[in-house]
């Protein structure tokens, strides 16, 4: 069982400044499964996702207490922060593949990590945009922009992109709220495929999606995790009266 | 309804009168310049430049038809107020081969007047006489020819300026960019940033002729640079910081959030991030920085008068006696308030609206471009 | 409050239920009253209702399905109206159950030599109660009450035991008495049914308070 764990958060408090986001955040996140986050704006599991791959260290004033273990590495500790993000990709809310031609995009993330060689560059973005369902939709043009396909397309692009760094963990944040219901379900097949390969932690707003895809959901409120449990229990039948009052619509 | 009416009239005059002061300033300068341009004045040098060259002459048996044609020197010429002037040579004129006396090969040209036949003068000579005495001269061998290249033209000071723009952004670009990076990209906002914003903008206000004098104060006389395009360049290139950073700023910060979320995300550092993409696309932003630049340039005159000086030459040093040189805008200046020169003036003027015009229409044509997806 | 449209749909639904509940426990009064006096024409109300009854159960079922299209309900809610789904199935069930203890009182009406077994009164009653405390624990959402009505399951299966039993033994000391003695026996077979009905529906108002299902 143990093994089966890829992060394991412990007493994680987080504040922007006076602010407290996050309040005595314990959870454990297991492998290949998708595991999502839902609660009322402003409740935290946005800060808590970009916690995962540090992106928090970008805003000013943030202070971060307790820790996450990946594989039982701390870290905020025992590794280096471009090595953790390669690792632990993310997707962003707007699709925002860079003003950049589709192979560009794609090669982008390799190419940072030191890949020169056009072969193997080609072969990395062909078996990406194959990964995120795409690759037929653009392998004739790869050299167009990336901001000239639909939003869902685009979407779908830059989930590429985070595939062609290898990453073991996937953060989807709200990945699906700007795009088309057709665009949304494409990616959430998409999102159960990947699963069997990665880990994927997604934030959404849309609860029939996290009951949708998702193996395991927490609700997130105030910052603090009220009820974290089986997809299927939290929907049919969460323990916890305030995850009952948000998933009914009975909320404030 | 009254006041409906006073406001439109308003509107009208207050506009008409706009466009009524531009034609007319725009007008005024075409009508007087445009004459005077043309492709001598464009390639000319400034200052008549008179020279004595040695040549070989050799008599030959070469005669043409014309009157004009001088066989020794193989040249057509034609006798103007003082002297023969050059209007056509022949291939292998040996005047193409003349030495100046510093033994250095100086060819003469078209268009150039011969004034003295060794220490003759060709003043008072009637055509005939100035032929007969050429091809009495070519026994001697080597004869000494007084030749004056006509000026007028405004060749120095359009490379005076290209040289000034080009050092200017060589230095105010990088420094500028950098800094605007520096600025939006790392410095952590707080009261330092804020003064540094305020200064900033501070200086993109303070007038032009005080740069000058400061350029003067410290580049040309504490750093004996002297009047030298160097000393110009630096004071542009400090007039320059403030509107390069801001606008760079402004393009750097109208970058999405997203961009930089995304790179930092794929494991990239900040610096990869920062040259990969931000700074390419920010590019847009900063071309038209630049080309608002060069448009300063070309248009200043108060910062460059006391610190690149206004002799009309092409400089051949950075630093220096011979670095000095005037822009085109300085030398319009310079006509105007000593020579009183209103016609050569226009004429300049009319060049310099018309680069100003053509940078305008660049620095849209890069908007238009880069702000439209394809 | 959120989601007034949605509140109002359930509130409308519950209320169907409840309507659907009151005209079942008339027909269970009705079929105490006509099976002590053998009452044909009352027995014939009965059938009668039952279609009303039907009709309700078709209406719930499709505003049901409309609610699950319409607004996606979750956790309580989704319970609620699933199990709603199922439950006046099996009020319609105990409906047409009374309808037909009401043929047999027809019949039995007839019958002149019946011999009414001792202790079937009690077993009417006894289904009556669990009726009545289904529908309580439906309306006031109360975990106690479908906790007794399951319990009283066990009662009614007794009573069936030892009334077949004693009708055995009538209708072996007496011919005359079997025809009115089996519809006795079918009776009797329909009340046990019921109170399998009305069990079944406990334990769904069980799921819909604590989201466990009894298996």
């Amino acid at each position: 069982m143990t093994n089966n764990v890829k992060f394991q958060v412990h007493d994680l408090d987080l504040y922007y400044g006076d602010f407290q986001a996050l309040k005595k955040i314990n959870m454990e996140i297991l492998k290949n499964q998708i595991t999502a986050f839902i609660g009322p704006s402003g409740c935290g599991k946005s800060t808590f996702l970009k916690t995962i791959n540090r992106m928090n260290d970008l805003v000013e004033g943030v202070r971060i207490d307790g820790q996450i273990h990946m594989d039982g590495i701390d870290i905020y500790k025992d590794i280096d922060v471009i090595n953790l993000r390669s690792r632990v990709g993310m997707v962003f809310q707007q699709p925002n593949p860079f003003p950049m031609s589709i192979y560009d995009n794609v090669a982008y993330g390799p190419r940072i990590h030191g890949i020169k060689k056009k072969s193997q560059l080609d072969e990395i973005v062909e078996k990406s945009l194959r990964q995120a369902a795409i690759w037929d939709e653009v392998k004739d043009k790869l050299k167009k922009n990336a901001q000239a396909v639909s939003g869902g397309q685009q979407q779908r692009i830059c989930i590429a992109r985070t595939l062609a760094v290898e990453p073991e963990v996937i953060l989807m944040d709200e990945p699906t709220s700007a795009l088309d219901p057709i665009s949304t379900l494409k990616i959430e097949d998409l999102a159960e495929e990947l699963k069997d390969k990665y880990t994927i932690i997604i934030v959404t707003h849309n609860m029939q999606q996290a009951s949708r895809i998702s193996d395991k959901t927490a609700f997130f409120l105030h910052g603090e995790v009220v009820e974290y449990g089986e997809t299927s229990q939290i929907f049919n039948n969460p323990k916890e009266q305030k995850t009952e009052d948000y998933i009914t619509g009975r909320f404030g | 309804m009254i006041k409906d009416a006073i406001g439109k009239i308003a509107l009208y005059v207050a506009s008409s009168l706009s466009v009524m002061t531009l034609v007319i300033i725009i007008g005024f300068v075409f009508v007087k310049g445009l004459p005077g341009i043309n492709f001598d004045f464009l390639t000319r040098q400034w200052q008549d430049k008179t020279t004595f060259v040695n040549v070989t002459l050799q008599n030959t048996e070469d005669t043409d038809l014309s009157d004009s044609y001088i066989p020794s020197i193989r040249a057509y010429v034609e006798h103007s107020e003082e002297s023969f002037t050059i209007i056509k040579l022949k291939d292998g004129s040996s005047l193409e081969k003349a030495k100046n006396l510093k033994n250095e090969t100086y060819e003469v040209k078209k268009k150039d007047m011969i004034t003295k036949i060794d220490s003759t003068n060709v003043k008072d000579m009637s055509m005939e006489e100035f032929s007969e005495q050429m091809n009495s001269v070519a026994s001697q061998g080597i004869t000494r020819l007084k030749v004056t290249r006509p000026g007028g033209g405004i060749q120095p000071m359009l490379i005076s300026t290209l040289y000034i723009i080009l050092l200017s952004l060589a230095i105010a670009a990088p420094v500028g960019i950098l800094s605007a990076l520096y600025l939006t990209e790392y410095a952590k906002k707080g009261k330092i940033l804020g003064v540094i914003q305020f200064a900033i903008q501070m200086l993109a206000g303070i007038p032009s002729i005080i740069y000058g004098l400061f350029g003067m104060l410290v580049f040309v006389q504490l750093l004996k640079m002297q009047y030298s395009i160097l000393a110009g360049a630096l004071t542009l290139s400090i007039l320059l910081l403030p509107t390069i950073i801001s606008t760079t700023s402004e393009s750097l910060k109208a970058i999405p959030k997203g961009y930089r979320e995304s790179s930092l995300g794929l494991g990239a550092t900040k610096l990869q991030t920062n040259f990969r993409v931000v700074l390419p696309n920010a590019l847009p932003g900063i071309l038209v920085a630049i080309i608002l630049s060069i448009g300063r340039i070309v248009g200043e005159s108060a910062a460059l008068i006391w610190t690149a000086g206004t002799i009309a030459q092409v400089p051949s040093a950075l630093t220096g006696n011979t670095a000095s040189a005037a822009t085109l805008t300085t030398k319009l200046y310079q006509l105007l308030k000593e020579e009183g020169d209103v016609a050569s003036a226009c004429s300049i003027a009319v060049v310099i609206i018309v680069l100003i015009w053509i940078l305008n229409l660049l620095s849209k044509w890069i908007t238009k471009r880069f702000t439209v997806k394809e | 409050m959120t989601r007034h449209i949605f509140m109002q749909e359930l509130r409308e639904l519950n209320q169907h239920v409840i309507r659907m509940g009151s005209l079942l426990e008339q027909s269970m009064n009705d079929v105490i009253v006509a099976l002590e006096r053998l009452d044909a024409d009352l027995a014939n109300q009965i059938i009668k209702r039952d279609d009303a009854i039907d009709e309700l159960e078709h209406q719930i079922e499709k505003e049901c399905i409309a609610i699950i299209a319409k607004q996606q309900p979750l956790a309580s809610d989704l319970r609620k109206v699933t199990s709603i789904m199922k439950i006046v199935t099996d009020i319609e069930r105990i409906a047409d159950h009374c309808a037909d203890i009401s043929e047999y009182i027809i019949l039995l009406s007839q019958q002149s030599d019946g011999v009414a077994p001792k202790n079937l009164k009690e077993m009417v009653n006894t289904m009556k109660g669990m009726v009545i405390e289904t529908i309580d624990s439906f309306v006031e959402v109360d975990l106690e009450k479908a906790n007794q009505v399951i319990a009283k399951d066990d009662i009614v299966d007794n009573y069936f035991a030892s009334i077949s039993d004693e009708l055995t033994q009538i209708m072996l000391e007496k011919k005359e008495a079997i025809p009115a003695s089996v519809s006795y026996l079918m009776i009797i077979k329909y009340l046990e049914r019921m109170a399998d009905h009305a069990t079944n529906i406990a334990e769904w108002i069980e799921y819909i308070i604590t989201g466990k299902m009894i298996e």
